[in-house]
């Protein structure tokens, strides 16, 4: 394999073959300030003092050409991690939106009295400062993946320059060899100004955005406990089930028709009384008649009621059952919101206590080991137990961060008043990185005597 | 203790409310279920649970007014950061500018050199396009600033 395929991109514009034509005259030590720094690599490039960390030891010719090799892959994706979490969580943020209408749906179902009114405000100050997260995410990515500038015709020209000016042709490996140091120079300042800003933003802003995540979470954590209320209306259509599935009330047999009323045997002879008795008689018979028709309709109208008692039942059940759909997709939503602040909070926080690795060799080690931070926030639901070993200490720390979070925000000084800036700003205080204390240990009780 | 550590301590205490009405209403469906209460009861088992809920419900806002108590200063912190980044993306923008003008400004410089050596049409063209190259540059960058 070739040194040419084996090197890195950021060595693409400056091959080792271009390197041993390189005027060496006009450059003297060049610093990599990151990359893979192998020792075959430093072989590759004789006359290349390759050193990790950005000290740059100009030559005095061409000292503002080739202060310094930048390679041109050093993307600080150490920053990306980060970035991605803060899209995640604007992304879900439309979960914060419909909680309005949770907590309507959540007094409804119990027949409360509405607690939404001040909903309105709060759920705008979130949506607010989920927005300014989102805007710094967006800064960050952006500042991290801007490309070197562009010099455009600047190299051809100074080339062009020190020909006129020596009244010699530079050949074309010298030219190639110093458009390559003009590309370098120009990406030494985007990395310089790059990583200066970055590392500054998330040193500054750490206990600030632990402050929102964590405000954040906890608001979220409200309305879950709501839409946990309202899933449990499928305990509620669950009992409504029992209620209809059981086997109804055998109704009341219909009363026997009332029995056809004898007539009284004709007396031989016609009593005195006869007359009124038959009266009597007949009169009985239309009240039983009457009597027996009232009962029909009562029981016409107890079957109607059972008719319409079960199918308001059913009703509120099928009610009951919707609710619980919505309330378990919502509650996916608030759960992925969740996640992506909690991502948020660790990553950012582990970015900040190793800002010195941000844009460095120790970059994309630095990335790999934001992006498991992010993988163990998906394990914070277990218990403890079933935890993987090397996620137990981040979760436990998230917890550590989450139990102190907006507790200072700003530097005091020793009236306890905020330490301003020249802006009249306060001063940011550090990034919480010391680790977690140890549990408390649990001292024994002594045996209590009776 | 801050308000957002008020707003967790309370969240405590609302959760194990919650848990309390909903451990009973299910106990009461178990019951319905074996037959060892009737339906009108546990509707009235349920009502209390709501009762609870509703309690809870009113603490949870509570908890929310807390939890998002305060928001004013870390948004402002995050827009000082957001402001600064954008500050140093100008900066490297800048740069950029600076160095296509003064690149520019030497191929002009040296197009007008060649004129002078050698004062041909051929020449004064070469010269006079270098130097509208400039303006434009100059004018594009003056535009980018607005």
């Amino acid at each position: 394999m070739s040194h040419r395929a084996r090197s890195r991109p950021g060595f693409s514009g400056l091959t080792p073959q271009l390197w041993q034509g390189f005027p060496h005259r006009f450059v003297r030590p060049i610093v990599v300030p990151c990359g893979d720094l192998t020792g075959r690599r430093q072989a590759a490039y004789p006359g290349v003092h390759l050193v990790s960390r950005s000290r740059y030891v100009p030559s005095p010719l061409v000292a503002a050409l080739a202060l310094c090799l930048a390679p041109f892959g050093c993307r600080f994706k150490s920053v990306s991690p980060v970035s991605a979490s803060i899209e995640a969580t604007a992304v879900h943020s439309d979960a914060i939106d419909l909680s309005e209408s949770l907590c309507l749906l959540g007094t409804a179902l119990a027949s409360d009295a509405p607690a939404c009114d001040d909903q309105s405000a709060r759920v705008e100050a979130l949506q607010l400062a989920v927005g300014q997260l989102s805007s710094y995410g967006g800064r960050l990515s952006k500042l991290s993946g801007i490309r070197p500038v562009n010099l455009g015709p600047a190299p051809g020209a100074v080339i062009g320059l020190g020909e006129a000016v020596s009244g010699s042709k530079l050949d074309g490996i010298e030219r190639r060899g110093i458009q390559a140091a003009s590309k370098i120079l120009a990406n030494v300042i985007t990395t310089a100004v790059k990583r200066k800003a970055l590392r500054t933003a998330v040193h500054d802003t750490d206990r600030s955005v632990q402050c929102l995540a964590w405000r954040g979470y906890e608001a979220t954590e409200v309305w879950r406990r709501e839409v946990a209320r309202i899933a449990e209306s499928g305990t509620k259509a669950e009992a409504l089930d029992i209620a209809l599935g059981a086997p109804p009330r055998p109704a009341e047999p219909p009363p026997p028709p009332p029995a056809a009323v004898e007539p009284s045997p004709t007396p031989p002879s016609k009593h005195p009384l006869a007359e009124r008795v038959a009266e009597v008689e007949q009169k009985q018979a239309e009240l039983e008649g009457a009597l027996h028709e009232a009962e029909q309709t009562r029981a016409r109208a107890a079957r109607k009621q059972a008719k319409t008692d079960r199918r308001a039942l059913e009703s509120q059940r099928l009610a009951l059952r919707s609710a619980q759909v919505i309330a378990a997709e919502h509650d996916r939503r608030l759960a992925a919101l969740q996640r992506g602040l909690w991502s948020v909070a660790v990553s950012h926080n582990h970015l900040a206590c190793n800002r010195d690795r941000l844009g460095t060799t120790k970059d994309r080690a630095l990335q790999a080991e934001l992006g498991q931070l992010v993988a163990c926030v998906l394990e914070r639901d277990s218990m403890d137990s079933d935890r993987s070993s090397g996620c137990r200490s981040v979760l436990a720390r998230a917890e550590w961060l989450r139990a102190h979070a907006c507790e200072q925000l700003h530097q005091l000084d020793d009236a306890q008043q905020p330490v301003l800036d020249d802006d009249g700003n306060p001063v940011p205080a550090a990034p919480r990185c010391s680790p977690p204390p140890p549990p408390p240990s649990t001292p024994e009780q002594p045996p209590t005597t009776p | 203790m801050s308000s957002l550590q008020l707003a967790q301590k309370l969240a405590e205490s609302v959760e194990i409310l919650d848990a309390v009405a909903n451990r009973t209403r299910r106990r009461a469906v178990e019951s319905l279920r074996d037959g060892t209460m009737d339906f009108a009861d546990y509707e009235q088992v349920d009502d209390l649970c709501d009762q609870v809920n509703a309690a809870a419900r009113r603490l949870d806002a509570k908890v929310l007014g807390l939890a998002l108590d305060g928001l004013e200063q870390p948004m402002e912190q995050l827009e000082r950061a957001t402001a600064q980044l954008d500050k140093a993306r100008s900066r490297i923008d800048k740069v950029q500018n600076v160095v296509q003008i003064a690149g520019r400004l030497v191929v002009a410089g040296l197009a007008v050199a060649a004129m002078a050596l050698d004062p041909s049409r051929l020449s004064a063209i070469a010269a006079a396009k270098a130097v509208a190259d400039v303006a434009l540059t100059i004018e594009r960058v003056a535009n980018a600033g607005d």
